[in-house]
């Protein structure tokens, strides 16, 4: 087998006292196994929500509804299933890389066991509607907490533990991606997560508005870079090159590849936010970080595929490098598509379209799961000691995988373009071709038919990969064959090789120092010293942060005041959780961009000072149904109920959910005194009056439910006012009006 | 580029030079970066910063909010520049009743703002039926303006002023009007009171009138 120790190790290595360990293998199996399960949850769950969006009626309660499971599908596919892929393939290539058992087997349990409870953690309080309401980073408070403990204590100590006390002097690319992937995941968690308890459940984030956009997007790009992008260039940089037993391409494009990918993908998350009320400076820095990072990208992907040379005639019969060279090739179409859609003018097309959804699934679906899988196969045999069941099962999952992957993207680009072109369509008179918006979504119907035909393929491959690591795990020996390695410990005494001579025949002395620094022997220096390592590896993610993150902080100009602009009252903030937690951001976005299709449509565009009580910004990033950032006082009381209760009633062939359960359900009034709390901690003025914010609230409902009852000219009507539904009509009807009143006297001599 | 680097083992085959790092059975190979993903990548860098420099700084650049602020007021000139000076008296908005070119472009905007609760043909729903010959809140052309314009609180019918311009209401108001009579099939029951007709008056005179009329 290619992966037992050579003996010519010891002759390489520093000669110090020969050493015997065990790699821990059964850590690596549990991963992977939880790998499989939750990749079952994340594509069932996936296949369920697309088929909600064919088919409405399938919106079931308010735990079942697509504003509750979409986080779900996302948390389960990136954090679970990709997850858990990723640790898989951590721990079983790094303690091959180290030549080391993992530093300690009680971390590896504690992180595999912990990473596990925060995943059915999520699966018990999104559904429950118990969220942030940031994308991607759904979970509450103390979930938020235990990620931070798994992820950077537990894993981050059993890693660097690990590269400490390797036996193997240079460290190889997988492990940079590694390091990188751990060093900015905790960063960014952290930062983006921390948020002011109001309740065991419930908090709101330090940052409003435009600067929690701004956060929140930082974190949502460079989650995809560093949890869906640097930790699979390790798997690929480990796994593809054992499955093919062929070289590494080119080390130097490693280098190169990797320090520019882990500077630049810092800077580009503004280009989510372009035409926003993110300062243009903020567009302009994603849109150019993005298009630098074309390149640095693709550095993997050449790695990837150059590395087949001389083993493309295995491709055709070894379904492992099947899965590695499809997913490499849509790593390099998303990551080619990516820097695109972060130009203005595309993105002005794209935004907010299932453009993005389409994107987004290349990535996960093509690169992150046939990655996955490749690895899985790969790894099948070895872990469990015996063949792979069948070779031909995990050829057809693979051909099932793809068909359905094709079959997913090419009608959700098609969806996303067709929405996008309609919504700025303009007729002779220049009014809207397509004036109502759900004309815009009843088109997209055929193409969301062959979306759920194109999922349930790619579900239906994981159940042959399912047959397959259950029948190759039944084949198992009755006990794993636990082989002892040996090599030399590391020696402290080690003296790096000479620098190379400059290869230029006639230059200047800087020419020649040049050349030879661009030989990397430095480079070679650090990858024998880990915690220096990381240390530069921090220094970049962060000093690329700092450059974008303080200017948006400190330059009061990047949201100018309103004076009009007043905080929510308490019936408001609470109607505004009940936004959040039935996931309405999911699919309305509350941001108007400044394009004529879009003031026409919604209303004046928005303005950064119009947030700045937003904790957190809605400002989505998909409009399955219409914007509501002016929805205030756009419609009547009694039109909001009726909509809320049976959509298609008012707008025919909508898709949205119904909401007529929160005619009964009842609002926590007293609970709304922590809320109001909370926000005053947050800098929120809400004046002297604030500590009988429960009465204020019942005086509003009261107010709002006897307006409803006129409205219908149905009196009992009026006794709804202690319920969810009134409080979720008091916040839409004050999304966005603020800024045509007129200011406060107080506000006066300003400016 | 390297004919025989001194830190490869010396051996390789015909996709490069081996270096002499092996990591678990991975070996690397010396290979040169690339010369085309060099250039692009150089060229995104150079790209970038004059982009910034071009776009932000220089005289040639724009802002996105002027260039929407020039959208919207050229669509304004094309569309509503002879309509400058009207104000919403019932015979202004009467003589625009008949007009074809804003009463086709007041009914896209109808079905954008109005259809939610008054349906796309005016038949009515949450809102009443605009389509009959009784009122709720209007007995003139010029009341329909001021509800538009400011709403009906207790009736649930917002305020559009905020939202639309005065000649878009005063087309609004000419819109509405018109669809009086139409009796679309399936319309809501009749609310409110029967009022007098709308006066009849000559169709206002446009130049864009001529100039379609030759096109």
């Amino acid at each position: 087998m290619s992966d037992s120790i050579e003996p010519t190790a010891t002759t390489t290595s520093g000669g110090g006292q020969m050493e015997s360990f065990v790699y821990d293998d059964k850590i690596v199996r549990m991963f992977m196994l939880a790998t499989f399960i939750w990749g079952v949850v994340a594509f069932l769950v996936g296949v369920i929500v697309a088929a909600q969006l064919a088919f409405p009626q399938l919106n079931i309660g308010p735990w079942l509804s697509f504003g509750r499971l979409r986080p779900l599908h996302t948390n389960a596919a990136i954090f679970a299933f990709a997850g858990n892929g990723v640790f898989t393939a951590v721990y079983y290539s790094t303690q091959r890389l180290c030549k080391a058992r993992m530093f300690s087997d009680l971390l590896s349990k504690l992180h595999f066991w912990g990473w596990q409870l925060i995943i059915v953690a999520a699966a018990l309080t999104i559904p429950l509607g118990i969220t942030t309401g940031k994308e991607y980073a759904e979970l509450e408070w103390p979930i938020d907490i235990a990620i931070a403990v798994v992820w950077a204590g537990f894993f981050g100590i059993n890693f660097i533990g690990t590269l400490i006390k390797r036996r193997e002097r240079h460290m190889y690319v997988a492990l940079w991606f590694y390091i990188a992937s751990l060093v900015a995941v905790s960063v960014l968690h952290i930062f983006n997560s921390l948020a002011i308890p109001a309740s065991f459940l419930k908090s709101y984030p330090v940052y409003a508005g435009v600067q929690d956009a701004f956060i929140q997007w930082w974190y949502g790009h460079n989650a995809v870079a560093f949890f869906l992008t640097t930790p699979f260039l390790g798997l690929m940089y480990y796994f593809l090159p054992k499955a093919a037993n062929r070289p590494v391409f080119s080390y130097r494009l490693s280098i190169i590849h990797f320090w520019s990918l882990v500077f630049i993908y810092i800077w580009a998350g503004p280009h989510h936010l372009h035409y926003t009320a993110l300062p243009v400076w903020a567009s302009t820095l994603g849109m150019l970080f993005s298009v630098m990072l074309w390149m640095p990208s693709w550095g993997g992907m050449i790695n990837g595929l150059m590395t087949l040379r001389g083993a493309w005639n295995k491709v055709t019969t070894d379904p492992v490098l099947k899965f590695f060279v499809v997913g490499v090739t849509f790593y390099g179409m998303s990551t080619f598509e990516g820097p695109l859609l972060s130009v203005k003018t595309v993105n002005a097309l794209s935004h907010y379209t299932d453009w993005t959804i389409a994107h987004v699934h290349a990535g996960t679906l093509g690169w992150n799961g046939f990655m996955i899988f490749g690895m899985m196969y790969w790894l099948l045999p070895r872990l469990f000691q015996t063949p792979l069941y069948s070779v031909k099962l995990a050829t057809t999952h693979f051909w099932i995988g793809t068909i359905g992957i094709l079959l997913y993207v090419m009608s959700i680009y098609t969806a996303g373009i067709t929405q996008g072109l309609m919504w700025r369509a303009f007729d002779q008179n220049g009014t809207l071709a397509y004036p109502d918006f759900v004309e815009t979504t009843l088109r997209l119907m055929p193409m969301y038919w062959i979306r759920i035909i194109g999922g349930t393929l790619y579900l239906g491959g994981m159940a042959l990969l399912g047959w397959n690591f259950f029948m190759t795990w039944k084949n198992r020996p009755s006990k794993y064959d636990e082989p002892v390695n040996q090599a030399p410990a590391l020696t402290k005494d080690y003296t790096d090789p000479q620098n190379p001579p400059s290869r230029l025949s006639a230059n200047t002395d800087l020419g020649h120092k040049g050349d030879v620094w661009l030989r990397g022997n430095w480079h070679r220096r650090w990858e024998r010293l880990p915690v220096r390592f990381t240390v530069w590896v921090v220094i970049a993610v962060v000093t690329a942060s700092l450059f974008e993150a303080i200017p948006m902080f400190l330059i009061r100009s990047n949201v100018p005041t309103i004076a009009s602009v007043m905080p929510y009252t308490p019936l408001e903030l609470e109607g505004r959780d009940i936004y959040i937690a039935e996931g309405c951001y999911n699919c309305h976005s509350q941001m108007i961009r400044p394009m004529r299709a879009e003031t026409v449509r919604y209303g004046e565009y928005s303005k950064p000072g119009e947030f700045v009580y937003d904790h957190p910004f809605q400002w989505g990033s998909r409009r399955i149904g219409p914007d509501l950032a002016r929805v205030g006082g756009k419609y009547s009381h009694q039109w909001h109920y009726e909509h809320l209760k049976n959509p298609p009633f008012l707008i025919e062939g909508s898709i949205m959910p119904k909401y007529g359960w929160m005619e009964t359900s009842k609002v926590d009034f007293e609970g709304i005194q922590a809320k109001i709390n909370a926000m005053l901690m947050l800098g929120v003025p809400y004046g002297a009056e604030i500590d009988t914010a429960p009465e204020i609230a019942r005086e509003q409902a009261k107010l709002i439910a006897s307006e409803l009852a006129v409205q219908a000219n149905d009196p009992p009507l009026a006794e709804i006012w202690d319920t969810k539904m009134i409080a979720l009509i008091a916040y839409l009807q004050r999304v966005g009006v603020d800024i045509g009143n007129p200011a406060p006297e107080e506000a006066e001599g300003e400016e | 580029m390297s004919e025989q680097p001194s830190n490869t083992n010396g051996s390789g085959d015909a996709y490069g030079d081996l270096l002499d790092h092996e990591y678990d059975g991975i070996h690397e190979y010396d290979n040169p970066t690339p010369g085309w993903w060099h250039l692009i990548f150089i060229g995104a860098v150079l790209f970038a910063f004059p982009y910034a420099v071009f776009f932000h700084w220089s005289p040639m650049g724009w802002s996105i909010h002027e260039a929407y602020d020039a959208e919207v007021a050229a669509h304004t000139k094309k569309m509503f520049g002879e309509l400058t000076d009207i104000s919403p008296n019932d015979e202004t908005i009467a003589s625009l009743m008949g007009n074809e070119k804003f009463m086709s472009a007041m009914q896209g905007t109808f079905a954008t703002k109005c259809a939610s609760c008054h349906l796309a043909s005016g038949g009515g729903m949450v809102g009443p039926n605009l389509t009959d010959d009784v009122y709720k809140n209007v007995k003139s052309l010029a009341e329909i303006y001021t509800v538009i314009d400011q709403g009906v609180t207790a009736a649930g019918m917002p305020a559009w002023g905020r939202q639309l311009s005065d000649i878009e209401i005063i087309l609004m108001s000419a819109y509405v009007g018109s669809l009086r009579g139409e009796n679309v099939a399936g319309g809501k029951g009749p609310e409110g009171d029967a009022i007098a007709p709308w006066p009849v008056v000559a169709p206002m005179k446009l130049e864009s009138d001529n100039a379609e009329a030759t096109s």
